[in-house]
C-alpha cells in the first residue's frame, strides 16, 4: 500500500519515534542502563517501525528495526539480569543513524537502498554472547492459551450424530495456519459433540507447513444443520477453499473416537488470564493539522489585515466625521488582531525538539574528540513559529560542534587552568520583545583574537596594523566565506564552511547573529530572530516616488536635522552628532539610486535606526505613518535577476495597492 | 456499510487502514490509539467491526479484546498482528478473536478479510 501521502505520514512518524528513541537512549547512557519500562518503549518504537516499514515494503528498514526489537525483546526476558549496557547504546544509536539516514533519502525523493547487514550481524552477535533467557520469564508463554483440544467434547449423551468430514485450505502466505486451524476447531466446538483434527498437534512450526501443504482436516459429530457448519468457514478469514462431507458412521475413515462414540478427554482448561496493565490515560486535546493549511491560513489572514486597512483608511472617507464607523472599524482591527495574534500562535512549536537534538550532537562530537562536555538546556519551552524550528537546527549544529571542537578544552588542559575537568555548553533561548534570542556559549578557551587578525589579514580584510580595532568588527570576520582559522581540516569543523552557512540561515530568517569572547573564559554567540516575518509593524516613509516600511522595533527615534549638527568624518562619511554621540547618516536616495527632489539635509526627515551590529540615521524625504503591513517575499524573478538585495527584505502591497519596499536594517550597512 | 473502529498505535497504520476501507464501502466511525481508547470507543459506537492491533502502550490488544468480548459476545474483532507474535494471536483466537491478519498484508487481503465478516 504505496503512495506519496502515505509516505508522508510514514516517514513523519517514524522521525518522531526516532527522537523519541534517541531521547530515550541518550538519557539512558547516563545512566549506564534502562529500566524495565524504558526497554519496553524501545521494544515498542522498533516494533512499530518495523511493521510500518514492512507495510511500505522497505525491506532494509524492516530488517533492522526487526533486529534492534528482537535484541530488546531478548533483554526484556532477562527480567531482573542485566545486559552489557555498554555495547547497547552505541549499537542501538547506530542502527538509529542508519534508519535517520535511510529515511532523509527517502524524503528528498530517493531510494531507501543501504544494506544494514553489517549493522544486523553486530546485534546478533551480541545476542549471541547474551546470558540465557529465563524460560518461565517469557511473558507470551506466560499468557499463552492452554493446550489446543486434540478432541472437543460437549457433555451430550452418547447417541447418533450425524459425522462429518471438513476439509479447508488456506489463502498463500496468510501466516500462522495453525492457528486459523485453532479458531477453526473453537468456532466449531460448541456446534459439534466432537472434533478430531489432522494434523493433532495446533502449535508446531511443523504442524504449520503441514497444513499449508497437505491442508486442514476435521473429522466432527454433530446435531448441527451442516449449513451451520458452512456458515463457520464462510466466517473464517483469509479460506481458499473448503468442503463439508457427511460420513457415515460405519465409514472406515473416520477415526476411531467418533466411530465408537469413547468419552474424550476433558476439555481444555480456559488459557490463563493475563493481568490488564491499566494505567491513568492521559487524554490528549490535540490535532495533527497539515501545514499547508496552515500557511494558507497565516496567508488569509495577511490579506484580512490589509483589506481592513483599505476599508478603514479608506481614501474616500477622508475628511468625513464618522464616529459610528469608527467605533465599528475600531472593533474590527481589534477583533482581525486577536485573529491574526491566534493564527501565528498556532504555527508555534516550543524549541525543545531542536535543543534536544543538540544532546546527541554533543555526546558523539566530545566522545571523538576525548573531551569532556555537558550540555544545559535553558528555555527549551520558548515558542517559535515552525518555520524557525526547520531552519534552525542546522545553524545550531554547527555552533555546538563548533564549541566542542575549537573553544572547549582537554580536560587535563582544563585542570591545569583550573577550570573544571568537563567544559559547559549552555544553550539558551528566550523572548525579548518581538524576538527569540538563542545564545550559545561555552566556558572554553574563547576567541583566538591573534589567529583571527592574522586571517583577516591574509585575506586583505583588514590593515596589518592592529589600531585596536574592535573586537565586534573583528570577530564578526568569522562569518565570512571561506574564513577559518583552523589549521587542518577535521570531521567536524575546519573547512570554513560552516560559519558561513549559520549566518546565512540566520539571515534566510530574518534574524542575525553576533559574537562575544572571553580569552580563557569562553565565546557566546547570540542569534535573535523576530517572532514572526508575516506581519509586521512599521512605519512608512517616502523616498522620491518610492514607498518604504521600516520596522517600528528598529526604529529609535525620528527627527528635522539641523544642519549645523552635520559634519564629515576624517573618512569622508557624513556624519550627525545627536546629544553627545555619533552616528553616521545614510542617504537613502543615494543607497539605493533613487531620483529625489529632497537632496538637502535640511529639507528631509532623520530616522535613527538601530540593527545588531550598529546604529544610523537614514535621510529620507518625509514620514507618512505608522502601519502594520503583511510580508512578502521578493517573487522569483525578482531574486533571479537582482544582483543583490541588501537594505530591502521583502515587499508589501499597502491599502491603496501600490508596493512599498520593506527595509532592512541589518544588512543596510553593507555597502 | 459496516462500521469499522480502527485500533493501532500507529498513525500510519491507522491512516493507511482507514484509506483502504474507507475507498471499499466501510465507514470508519472511529480511531483508537490504545486498548483503552478503544474499549471506551468500542461502547460509545458500537461498531459492526474492529481491527486492533497487538503492541499498543497502557493496554494491548490481547486485553482490549477481552475486555471488548466481556462487554458484548458477539463483537467482531480482528487482530491484527506482525510476525512473532503467534502465542498472543493464539489466545486472541481463544478469547474470541474473529480471525487475525498479519502485517506486512496487502490492501486485497485486509478488505477479503473484513468483506467476510460484515
Amino acid at each position: 500500500m504505496r503512495d506519496d501521502s502515505l509516505l508522508e505520514v510514514f516517514l513523519f512518524e517514524s522521525q518522531q519515534l526516532l527522537d523519541n528513541l534517541e531521547g530515550l537512549l541518550l538519557e539512558g547512557e547516563k545512566n549506564s542502563s534502562l529500566d524495565s519500562g524504558q526497554v519496553d518503549e524501545v521494544f515498542r518504537i522498533m516494533h512499530t517501525i518495523k511493521g510500518s516499514s514492512s507495510m511500505m515494503s522497505f525491506d532494509n528498514l524492516y530488517r533492522i528495526s526487526h533486529s534492534v526489537e528482537d535484541l530488546f525483546s531478548r533483554i526484556r526476558d532477562l527480567g531482573d539480569r542485566c545486559p552489557d549496557w555498554n555495547g547497547i547504546f552505541n549499537m542501538v544509536l547506530s542502527a538509529v543513524d542508519f534508519i535517520k539516514l535511510e529515511l532523509s533519502k527517502l524524503q528528498s525523493g530517493g531510494q531507501a537502498d543501504r544494506d544494514p547487514a553489517d549493522i544486523i550481524s553486530g546485534i546478533e552477535e551480541f545476542v549471541k554472547e547474551m546470558p540465557g533467557a529465563d524460560g518461565a520469564e517469557k511473558k507470551a508463554a506466560a499468557s499463552a492459551a492452554a493446550q489446543p483440544p486434540a478432541g472437543a467434547e460437549a457433555p451430550e449423551p452418547a447417541g447418533c450424530r450425524p459425522c462429518y468430514k471438513i476439509k479447508v485450505q488456506f489463502d498463500d502466505g496468510c501466516q500462522m495456519e495453525q492457528i486459523r486451524a485453532l479458531g477453526i476447531v473453537k468456532a466449531l466446538e460448541k456446534l459439534c459433540v466432537k472434533i478430531v483434527h489432522q494434523p493433532d498437534d495446533l502449535e508446531s512450526e511443523a504442524s504449520r507447513e503441514a497444513i499449508v501443504s497437505g491442508g486442514f482436516t476435521l473429522y466432527v459429530q454433530s446435531g448441527e444443520n451442516p449449513d451451520t457448519l458452512k456458515k463457520v468457514l464462510a466466517e473464517t478469514l483469509f479460506l481458499r477453499n473448503s468442503s463439508v462431507i457427511p460420513l457415515e458412521d460405519d465409514n472406515d475413515e473416520l477415526p476411531e473416537q467418533l466411530r465408537a462414540h469413547r468419552p474424550a478427554a476433558e476439555s481444555a482448561a480456559k488459557p490463563g488470564a493475563v493481568p490488564s496493565g491499566q494505567e491513568s490515560i492521559v487524554r490528549q486535546n490535540f490535532i495533527s493539522v497539515n501545514v499547508n493549511k496552515l500557511d494558507s491560513l497565516l496567508d488569509l489572514v495577511g490579506e484580512l489585515v490589509t483589506t481592513e486597512a483599505m476599508v478603514t483608511k479608506n481614501p474616500d472617507l477622508a475628511g468625513l466625521q464618522l464616529s459610528n464607523f469608527e467605533t465599528a472599524s475600531r472593533q474590527l482591527k481589534n477583533l482581525t488582531s486577536e485573529l491574526q495574534g491566534i493564527v501565528m500562535s498556532i504555527r508555534m512549536l516550543p524549541l525543545s525538539t531542536v535543543f534536544h537534538k543538540m544532546q546527541r550532537i554533543v555526546r558523539d562530537t566530545s566522545k571523538k574528540l576525548s573531551k569532556k562536555v555537558d550540555l544545559v538546556l535553558i528555555g527549551e519551552e520558548t515558542e517559535v513559529d515552525k518555520n524557525i524550528i526547520d531552519n534552525l537546527s542546522d545553524p545550531l549544529m554547527h555552533l555546538i560542534r563548533n564549541s566542542v571542537d575549537h573553544g572547549i578544552e582537554t580536560p587535563a588542559e582544563r585542570l591545569r587552568k583550573g577550570k573544571p575537568e568537563t567544559g559547559r555548553v549552555t544553550l539558551e533561548a528566550k523572548n525579548v520583545g518581538e524576538d527569540v534570542v538563542i545564545t550559545v556559549s561555552d566556558d572554553g578557551a574563547g576567541l583566538d583574537r591573534a589567529a583571527i587578525l592574522k586571517k583577516a589579514v591574509e585575506k586583505g580584510l583588514m590593515e596589518k596594523a592592529d589600531g585596536g580595532v574592535a573586537d565586534k568588527a573583528l570577530f564578526s570576520c568569522i562569518f565570512l566565506p571561506g574564513f577559518s582559522t583552523k589549521e587542518s581540516v577535521t570531521e567536524f569543523s575546519g573547512r570554513g564552511v560552516g560559519m558561513d552557512v549559520v549566518h546565512k540561515s540566520v539571515e534566510k530568517l530574518g534574524g542575525s547573529i553576533f559574537v562575544e569572547s572571553r580569552p580563557g573564559q569562553g565565546t557566546v554567540f547570540t542569534i535573535r530572530i523576530p517572532l514572526t516575518l508575516a506581519i509586521v509593524d512599521g512605519m512608512r516613509l517616502i523616498v522620491g516616488p518610492l514607498s518604504f516600511i521600516v520596522p517600528m522595533v528598529a526604529i529609535r527615534e525620528a527627527f528635522v536635522p539641523d544642519a549645523k549638527d552635520v559634519f564629515i568624518d576624517p573618512d569622508g562619511n557624513e556624519m550627525i552628532m545627536i546629544r553627545g554621540e555619533c552616528y553616521p547618516i545614510l542617504r537613502l536616495y543615494e543607497f539605493f539610486g533613487i531620483n529625489s527632489a529632497i537632496t538637502d539635509i535640511a529639507d528631509g526627515i532623520l530616522v535613527l535606526i538601530e540593527s545588531d551590529s550598529s546604529t544610523l540615521c537614514i535621510f529620507v524625504d518625509k514620514l507618512i505613518g505608522e502601519q502594520q503591513v503583511v510580508v512578502k517575499p521578493f517573487p522569483e524573478y525578482i531574486q533571479k535577476i537582482a544582483s543583490n538585495l541588501d537594505g530591502v527584505s521583502g515587499c508589501t502591497i499597502l491599502g491603496d495597492g501600490r508596493i512599498s519596499l520593506i527595509i532592512n536594517v541589518n544588512n543596510l550597512l553593507r555597502k | 456499510m459496516a462500521k469499522v473502529l480502527i485500533v493501532d498505535d500507529a498513525a500510519f497504520m491507522r491512516i493507511s487502514i482507514k484509506n483502504s476501507l474507507s475507498k471499499n464501502g466501510f465507514d470508519v466511525v472511529g480511531e483508537a490509539e490504545n486498548g483503552a481508547v478503544a474499549v471506551e470507543k468500542y461502547r460509545e459506537l458500537s461498531p459492526d467491526i474492529v481491527t486492533m492491533d497487538i503492541t499498543m502502550p497502557v493496554m494491548g490488544g490481547l486485553d482490549a479484546l477481552k475486555a471488548i468480548i466481556g462487554m458484548d459476545p458477539g463483537a467482531r474483532v480482528i487482530m491484527v498482528s506482525a510476525m512473532g507474535q503467534e502465542a498472543i494471536v493464539r489466545d486472541a483466537v481463544l478469547s474470541g478473536a474473529r480471525g487475525f491478519i498479519v502485517k506486512p498484508f496487502k490492501e486485497d487481503g485486509l478488505l477479503s478479510a473484513l468483506n467476510k465478516l460484515s
